[in-house]
């Protein structure tokens, strides 16, 4: 099965914007929980293990949910310690690290799309005499 | 078409002469072999679709079964057996079904992993949202001080480390009020449905263990599943050691997939080299040795040791005993050469004892005489782990039992499926040091009676594995049928065991709606900094103004004035106990004084200390009859007394 790289960026982009609506919008259940939950669950840790190309979506996974979970508590006990306990601060900073880890993400997308089509382009003048 | 080109291209009888020609015929033949899987995979496959599909149907009839079986769960004809006592035969055949059929799935080595991985959550489902769906409160009385110190942080947005000791590892509370204010869940959906929650979390951090210490997929699901048949000690609801346990799982698993030292490196010494060879004439015969798996990069591996200093760093913050259980572990690992980054645990400890000495010192300085004591107390520590059953009914023994049986023949399973595996010529030697590691961990604490049972829990995912490879040995595409009844009769024992081990204290740990109207009663009247007595100190209280209040348990109150038990009778009251009792209920310090008598309360007390039942029923009849107390809320589970003159206002 071909792997959709782009689909966790995107996911990740997308849900940090519903999540960041959704709070601030104050919906009502059933969609703020979902969203709000499935973007603590999961955002903040996808983000940045994808970017370590682990090259198995379980393990990817299981590692992104753990992530994301230390994350969250990190970012709760440091608004707590800091004296600056804001649930709308701490959406903010995971909101940003989410947003950091997909752009990285595409980033590093984009340039080894480069890297894989510049040796293509250079190669069809080579390959153009069997081709005819 | 392509079977019917391969088999009409005619052989080469000259190809060996020509190298050319020789490539030509094994792409060819290779091709040929492609063809002929494809054709035999293609013949397969309407019989491995029907077996998947019968799979799935029987994992559905099992839940179709369980969904009826739920409705009969009463709390209040709950006996001394716990769960097992109410629960409806549908809900036994449910899991048998489940039992049968994952035996069954197991043995089929086309069964792809999700059918398998459908069977494990189906268990969780059943075993784990049963009570949450049965009940409307969340279970375990002392769920309820998580849940106020939860509300606390939502209403003050600090935390205050003097107040107890939750207030110095809030990593986990702090990450619930941040949840709760995000996703607009109630703390009591949350506390609810935490044990399903939790359990679902484990299973990703527990397959990338068992996949780090073996590629036969039987054993790595067959461990997966018994790790959730045997893990009965109940750390795993709404709770920090909850989400602790989770982060361990995830550490030791990112340590042995991509952080496990290469054995090579182990004879760089010459006591290390002597070692190696020593074991190496020990172990003559043993094939196959865990070693690296996956060797990461170094990008990879400097990140996959940063992201287990983030674990490690929110279990510091989160829990008192986890971070310990958590280094033990990987130094055990770092020792013998397990873990690449030998620092790791020395990085581990300084997170670990910065957060004692800088954040907690506040609880640390009140509580460093007993820790200081108990530290190198085996057998003592030990000792407390385990309660006097000569008085207990026949309920009550066969659970203690039970669990006691379970425990000790896990690790006998465990041990055996070790000796198995390696006369078979596997050496699943960092599995097997996890096995050991949490056990030195018993001469530092008793932890308030629990230490052998957080050891368990610790030592649960490679014991697991070990029980698992007993019925597994070695790697082999064919099961055959005797071991695939072995499994299933193995997984119906200790399943039975845990049912019982795991929901044998249901009547203690079910807490009633009544129970909380009667706590709110007094919460929404009582003057702030009024004395709130329970019969015990796992009664369902502190989950409003968890700092408004002060709450003293009957028991710890007599022991502090030198009333001790005689063993005979430990519960008498009698008129020391009546002026001591009314002693500090007409104390003038607290503006108002409650009594506070729960259901789940007089459970505890009977299930665990006491004979004859009903010694707080016995207890608030003496204090009625005396006519200086009275009672000012009832419901039909609790009540709440108060000392007749006490400050006006108080009792409304």
């Amino acid at each position: 099965m071909r792997r959709l790289p782009l689909l966790w960026p995107a996911a990740i982009l997308v849900s940090t914007a519903a999540t960041g609506v959704a709070v601030l919008g104050n919906l009502g259940p059933p969609l703020r929980p979902l969203l709000a939950g499935w973007f603590l669950l999961f955002c903040p840790g996808m983000a940045f293990v994808r970017l370590l190309r682990l090259e198995d979506p379980a393990s990817e996974l299981a590692l992104g949910l753990a992530l994301s979970l230390a994350t969250d508590t990190l970012v709760a006990i440091a608004l707590l310690y800091a004296r600056v306990w804001s649930a709308g601060l701490g959406l903010a900073l995971l909101m940003a690290m989410s947003t950091v880890g997909a752009t990285l993400q595409l980033l590093g997308l984009w340039r080894s799309r480069r890297v894989i089509a510049r040796p293509a382009t250079e190669g069809e003048s080579d390959d153009a005499p069997d081709s005819r | 078409m392509r079977k019917r080109e391969v088999q009409a291209r005619p052989a080469a009888m000259e190809t060996w002469r020509d190298p050319r020609r020789q490539r030509k015929e094994q792409r060819r033949q290779a091709q040929a072999r492609k063809a002929g899987a494809t054709v035999r995979a293609a013949a397969l496959r309407p019989s491995r679709k029907t077996a998947i599909t019968w799979q799935v149907i029987l994992v559905a009839i099992a839940l179709a079964m369980w969904i009826p079986a739920l409705p009969s769960i009463d709390p209040y004809r709950l006996n001394d057996f716990g769960l097992v006592s109410v629960l409806s035969p549908a809900f036994y055949v449910s899991l048998g079904l489940l039992t049968i059929g994952f035996g069954l799935a197991l043995r089929q080595r086309h069964m792809p992993s999700w059918v398998l991985l459908l069977y494990i959550v189906a268990f969780i489902v059943i075993t784990r949202a049963t009570l949450p769906l049965a009940y409307a409160t969340p279970r375990y009385p002392w769920t309820y001080k998580h849940v106020g110190v939860v509300d606390y942080i939502l209403r003050k947005g600090i935390v205050d480390p003097a107040i107890d000791i939750y207030f110095n590892w809030p990593g986990f509370f702090a990450f619930s009020a941040l949840f709760t204010q995000l996703t607009g869940l109630s703390l009591y959906a949350q506390a609810l449905w935490a044990q399903l929650f939790f359990n679902l979390l484990y299973l990703g951090p527990l397959l990338l263990l068992f996949k780090a210490c073996s590629s036969d997929r039987r054993l790595v699901w067959l461990a997966l599943w018994l790790f959730f048949a045997l893990n009965w000690v109940g750390q795993d609801y709404y709770a920090p050691q909850a989400m602790g346990f989770f982060f361990y799982l995830a550490i030791v698993g990112v340590i042995l997939t991509w952080l496990k030292a290469e054995p090579a490196g182990a004879e760089s010494s010459r006591l290390r080299g002597g070692l190696v060879a020593l074991r190496d004439r020990v172990l003559r015969g043993v094939t196959h040795v865990d070693g690296e798996r996956r060797p990461a990069n170094l990008t990879q591996y400097a990140s996959l040791t940063a992201m287990v200093i983030v674990f490690y760093a929110a279990i510091v913050s989160s829990h008192q005993l986890t971070p310990f259980m958590t280094l033990a572990s990987v130094l055990a690992l770092a020792i013998f050469g397990y873990c690449r980054p030998r620092l790791l645990p020395i990085l581990l400890a300084v997170l670990c004892s910065a957060w004692i000495l800088y954040v907690a010192y506040t609880w640390l300085g009140v509580n460093l005489d007993w820790i200081v004591d108990s530290v190198g107390s085996v057998f003592s520590n030990a000792k407390k782990n385990l309660i006097d059953l000569s008085r207990s009914s026949v309920g009550r023994r066969t659970v203690a039992l039970t669990c006691r049986m379970l425990t000790a023949g896990v690790f006998g399973l465990a041990i055996l499926g070790a000796i198995r595996r390696v006369r078979k010529g596997y050496w699943d030697r960092s599995a097997a040091v996890l096995l050991i590691a949490p056990f030195p961990l018993l001469a530092a604490q008793s932890y308030g009676g629990e230490m052998l049972f957080r050891i368990y829990l610790f030592m649960l995912p490679c014991a697991a594995f070990f029980v698992a490879a007993l019925l597994y040995p070695v790697e082999a595409t064919l099961t055959s049928y005797r071991t695939t009844f072995l499994t299933i009769v193995l997984s119906g024992v200790l399943l039975a065991a845990f049912m019982l081990a795991h929901y044998g204290d249901e009547k203690v740990h079910y807490v009633s709606p009544a129970d909380l109207e009667a706590a709110k009663y007094v919460y929404e009247r009582a003057p702030r900094g009024s004395l709130v007595l329970t019969g015990t100190l796992d009664a369902p209280v502190k989950f409003e103004g968890y700092e408004q209040f002060a709450h003293q348990a009957i028991g710890d109150l007599l022991l502090d004035r030198g009333v001790t038990r005689s063993p005979s009778h430990p519960y008498t009251f009698g008129a020391t106990e009546m002026a001591i009792l009314e002693g500090v209920m007409a104390d003038e310090r607290y503006p108002a004084a409650y009594l506070l008598i729960t259901r789940s309360d007089r459970e505890t007390v009977n299930t665990y200390h006491i004979e004859p039942p009903g010694p707080l029923d016995i207890m608030a009849a003496k204090l009625l009859q005396s006519g200086r107390f009275v009672v000012v809320y009832a419901n039909a589970d609790a009540q709440v007394l108060v000392y007749k003159h006490a400050p006006a206002g108080t009792a409304q």
